[in-house]
């Protein structure tokens, strides 16, 4: 007030001199450099490697599964023959130089650091197409401060420089990690940044051929699909959760998850007229479109073919777009493939395919999702068995709640308050798994078989499920945090799956709906029951 | 009974009427304004104590102790139509009162005399208490210090205010001059002859976070483009409660006095501290020289520095919680090395600056792991750091001393007694 009004007058204080050291400044950055933003097409990264994160891909070994990536786990997989085994991917957040590093993981065994004499010594690894150093350690692990875990093992590769490392490190019982060793090795020579992995190293026969996600699998910000080895993944951005190219013509495809806002019709009709040029669908015309599976839900499949005026504006005749919408108007997904004409029909068969195959980081891969292989030999999309897979749910609604729409993964979707929702869910997985991936979301650790039991039961499916009550920031699929957020989970095991009931909203929203959810939960049946 | 027997009422001598400034002074220095102002006292930590809840502990602090009036929210609806709120004194007032009351009740209308010695000195003792929160508050300032196993530094942070830094580099060194927060917010256009520019701040927001511009949506604020064209913007978030946890942020419009040209740039003050001390400032070029604006937390260098040796933390059995913690340091002061040793309640003191062990880190939950953890100290600088204790000396010698003497009094009084010879 007193500045507007003039009475205070703002100026600079005395010029002062202080050293660069007290001073560290990187002058010269632009915006996304200084924010760490990402490029919303991947390209600029590409072209400038230092100026953003990029994204990395990795031929993923058979009996492996992705879990979700976070800020310092780039690359983040499980071993389904352990679950405690973790398996990660780590560039550029590291301090303190290679050798610093080697030592805190003895540290964490309990063992005396090492020399560089011993450290120049230790044998050497392929990790991202160069030497890396590969180090083991066995005893004691202690990880997060918490008890000392005997008998296990850790695989690290630690390569790069001290001031740009990269490390690949695998924590898991010893057994697990002797019988893992190849194929973690495997693993770091696969590593990429940016492209399509070399997968030619990966999934060795001793792997079961029927486990989960077998062969190569792209990975991106909170989903993975699989993709053929002729679509090149590409740096994911914040508008692009995945991202490729395909072929040399200039052809490329992503998805799009939570970013998008004006509802369906109106992206829709964004591409079509804006970047086609051609009459924007009605209502009518937009109901009438053929529904494909994409993200386990239904989604409308569009398809341009005309004169492409895209982002840098300049016009490119005969190009054609094939494009996924699915998801509500509030939180919608696209997957959207645009090129030149003739290579969009030619891979329209693998582009249903990839998107029938696209699943969150750490689902399992849809069973019903038949991996794409060449263009020439694709498959055709897969059926709706998914739908099939699930029955439909039964629950008493509070009179509060407003429905929001059903989604092929999110049934009896209501909303609360003003972010709030709620929603049943089933996934394929362990308990333990799945209540990780919901620890992950709101950023904590996964829960020990200890807590795990001392979790408070809820009633649900005529049973008993286990209540997961979780405060704090909340990172979705799209990856922004959203501070001061509550998670509520009533989750029951149910076969080889489980069944969930998921409430999400601000820490006070959720306090006033707690009782309601209890009993959402409470009379949760299945319509054939 | 007639009039010549009637009682001759006694003489009563008649004060002249006191004086109003006599009269002020009575009621400045009365017990009844002593006894209001600590009943406000009361009524005000009730009310901040529940306004906390909503509100968190910086705004309370501000608002209801250091102020002069606040008008408290009770957030009761009456009859649908209004919210109640309650005037109050703020804290800031009622001590100036009671410094006041103290000083004219205590000392200057107390009779000066032995038997009032230990009142005296008791009063003193409180108005010296009043005197070191009043200093404490004007001229002491507090930051944090977060340091990794081997880190070193000579700077310390604000927890919650922000300032704007204007910096150039010189050789080695950095050339930087600041604006505090406070005069930020106003849109201020910061001219200054000395400087071949002028920069206009606009936009101000206590907590957002820069965002890159998507095609599908609009914005109400500028759209910076980057030399890639990328659009980036500041998106307004929900101010929190807990000061500390707000991220304020900004738009700079420098113009060049020269050639009239314009640049805008977003200034956002997140802090990384202490994975990344380092500062990336809204970049420009100048009369042939590279400048950059910054907002950044308040930043204090201190006289010496210090290194972070061992951080030593134990945990309750079998969870995450800290039984204790502590830090081990070198303090490294004009080319002499000395190590401490600070853990709760065993602060380093060192040229007017005390660290306190106040946290550590990366804390359960979040998206880092220990080890390596990291240690927290809260660092404050307090011209009357020791005023608060010596005061409390002085009170308890004054209590001490009024109750000696009164009891020698009382002893005198009951001998004197006992001695006198017994009436017929």
């Amino acid at each position: 007030m007193f500045v507007s009004c003039g009475l205070l007058n703002a100026q600079f204080s005395p010029e002062k001199r202080v050293s660069a050291e007290q001073r560290p400044t990187d002058f010269g950055q632009d915006h996304r450099q200084r924010f760490g933003l990402r490029d919303m097409r991947g390209t600029a990264a590409a072209q400038d490697p230092a100026a953003t994160t990029p994204g990395f891909t990795a031929a993923m070994p058979a009996g492996w599964r992705a879990a979700t990536p976070s800020e310092f786990r780039q690359l983040n997989w499980k071993v389904d023959a352990d679950p405690e085994a973790e398996c990660y991917f780590t560039a550029g957040n590291l301090r303190g130089g290679m050798l610093a590093n080697v030592n805190r993981w003895f540290g964490q065994f309990g063992k005396s650091p090492i020399q560089q004499a011993e450290f120049d010594a230790l044998p050497k690894h392929d990790l991202m197409g160069k030497p890396a150093v590969l180090v083991a350690i066995d005893g004691d692990f202690r990880g997060m401060g918490g008890a000392a875990k005997p008998g296990y093992t850790l695989l690290g590769l630690i390569g790069g420089t001290d001031d740009d490392m990269i490390t690949l490190k695998l924590v898991a019982k010893s057994a697990t990690a002797a019988a893992e060793r190849e194929r973690f090795l495997q693993l770091g020579a696969s590593i990429r940044r940016g492209g399509t992995a070399v997968s030619s190293t990966a999934a060795p026969s001793a792997a079961p051929s029927s486990a989960p996600n077998a062969g190569s699998a792209t990975v991106g910000d909170g989903f993975v699909a699989d993709a053929p080895a002729t679509w090149n993944a590409q740096p994911t951005s914040s508008f692009r959760q995945l991202n490729w190219s395909i072929g040399t013509a200039g052809a490329e495809c992503y998805l799009t998850a939570g970013n998008l806002r004006g509802g369906k019709l109106a992206n829709v009709n964004r591409w079509v007229s804006a970047q086609f040029g051609q009459s924007a669908l009605s209502d009518a015309q937009f109901a009438a479109l053929p529904m494909h599976k994409l993200l386990g839900g239904d989604a409308a499949l569009v398809s341009v073919r005309g004169a492409f005026r895209g982002m840098d504006g300049s016009p490119k005749s005969d190009y054609a777009l094939l494009g996924l919408v699915g998801g509500t108007d509030e939180d919608m997904v696209t997957l959207k493939m645009v090129g030149p004409a003739a290579v969009v029909e030619a891979e329209r068969a693998t582009f249903l395919a990839v998107a029938a195959s696209i699943r969150r980081a750490g689902e399992p891969a849809p069973a019903s999702a038949t991996k794409p292989s060449a263009p020439a030999v694709a498959p055709a999309p897969a059926p709706s068995s998914v739908d099939a897979a699930v029955a439909p749910f039964a629950a008493a609604i509070p009179s509060e709640w407003q429905a929001m729409g059903d989604t092929g993964s999110r049934m009896l979707r209501h909303r609360f308050g003003q972010t709030g929702e709620c929603y049943v869910g089933q996934l394929g997985g362990e308990l333990a798994q799945m209540l990780g991936v919901w620890c992950g979301e709101m950023s904590q650790p996964a829960l020990d078989a200890a807590a795990i039991a001392a979790l408070q039961k809820q009633p649900m499916l005529g049973g008993e499920g286990v209540l997961l009550d979780l405060r704090g920031e909340h990172r979705g699929a799209n990856g922004q945090p959203r501070a001061g957020m509550r998670l509520l989970v009533a989750v029951k095991s149910e076969g080889q799956g489980v069944v969930f009931c998921k409430m999400l909203g601000s820490e006070h929203e959720v306090e006033q709906e707690r009782v309601r959810f209890a009993n959402y939960c409470a009379t949760l049946k299945r319509n054939d029951g | 009974m007639n009039a010549a027997t009637a009682p001759i009422p006694p003489v009563v001598p008649v004060r002249p009427p006191a004086s109003a400034a006599r009269r002020l002074v009575d009621a400045i220095g009365s017990m009844r304004l002593a006894v209001w102002t600590m009943l406000f006292f009361g009524v005000l930590t009730w009310a901040g104590t529940l306004a906390q809840k909503d509100l968190g502990l910086y705004v309370v602090q501000r608002d209801f102790f250091e102020s002069f009036f606040v008008r408290w929210d009770t957030g009761v609806e009456i009859a649908d139509t209004f919210v109640l709120k309650i005037p109050l004194p703020g804290g800031y007032l009622l001590m100036l009162v009671m410094f006041v009351n103290l000083v004219v009740g205590g000392m200057l209308r107390v009779r000066w005399s032995a038997r009032n010695i230990g009142i005296l000195i008791t009063h003193l003792g409180m108005a010296f208490l009043l005197v070191a929160g009043f200093v404490k508050m004007h001229y002491s300032y507090a930051g944090h210090v977060a340091l990794y196993e081997g880190a070193k530094t000579s700077t310390m942070v604000s927890f919650h205010d922000f300032e704007l830094a204007l910096l150039r580099k010189d050789g080695d060194a950095i050339l930087e001059r600041t604006v505090p927060e406070a005069l930020l917010a106003g849109s201020p256009l910061l001219d200054d002859a000395a400087l071949p520019f002028t920069v206009r701040i606009g936009n101000w927001m206590q907590n957002c976070e820069p965002r890159q511009k998507g095609p599908m949506f609009e914005v109400d604020v500028p759209v910076v483009k980057d030399p890639s064209g990328a659009g980036v913007y500041l998106s307004q978030m929900e101010v929190q409660p807990e000061r500390e946890r707000n991220i304020a942020g900004c738009y700079a419009t420098v113009v060049d006095r020269k050639t009239g040209a314009e640049s805008t740039g977003i200034l956002w003050g997140a802090d990384f501290r202490p994975h990344d001390e380092r500062r990336s400032p809204f970049t420009f070029e100048a009369d042939g020289k590279t400048w950059g604006l910054d907002l950044r937390r308040v930043t204090w260098d201190l006289p010496f520095a210090v290194r972070l040796d061992k951080f030593q933390k134990s945990d309750h059995p079998g969870t995450m919680t800290p039984r204790d913690f502590s830090s081990w340091v070198t303090v490294f002061d004009d080319g002499a090395e000395q190590q401490f040793h600070i853990y709760m309640n065993h602060p380093l003191r060192r040229e007017g600056h005390v660290f306190f062990q106040t946290n550590w880190g990366p804390q359960p939950g979040s998206s880092l792991r220990g080890p390596p953890w990291y240690s927290v100290f809260e660092v404050a600088s307090n011209p009357s750091d020791y005023w608060p204790e010596a005061a409390s000396y002085v009170i308890l010698f004054g209590l001490l001393l009024h109750f000696v003497l009164k009891l020698f009094r009382y002893l005198r009084s009951s001998n004197h007694n006992a001695t006198l010879p017994e009436m017929s």
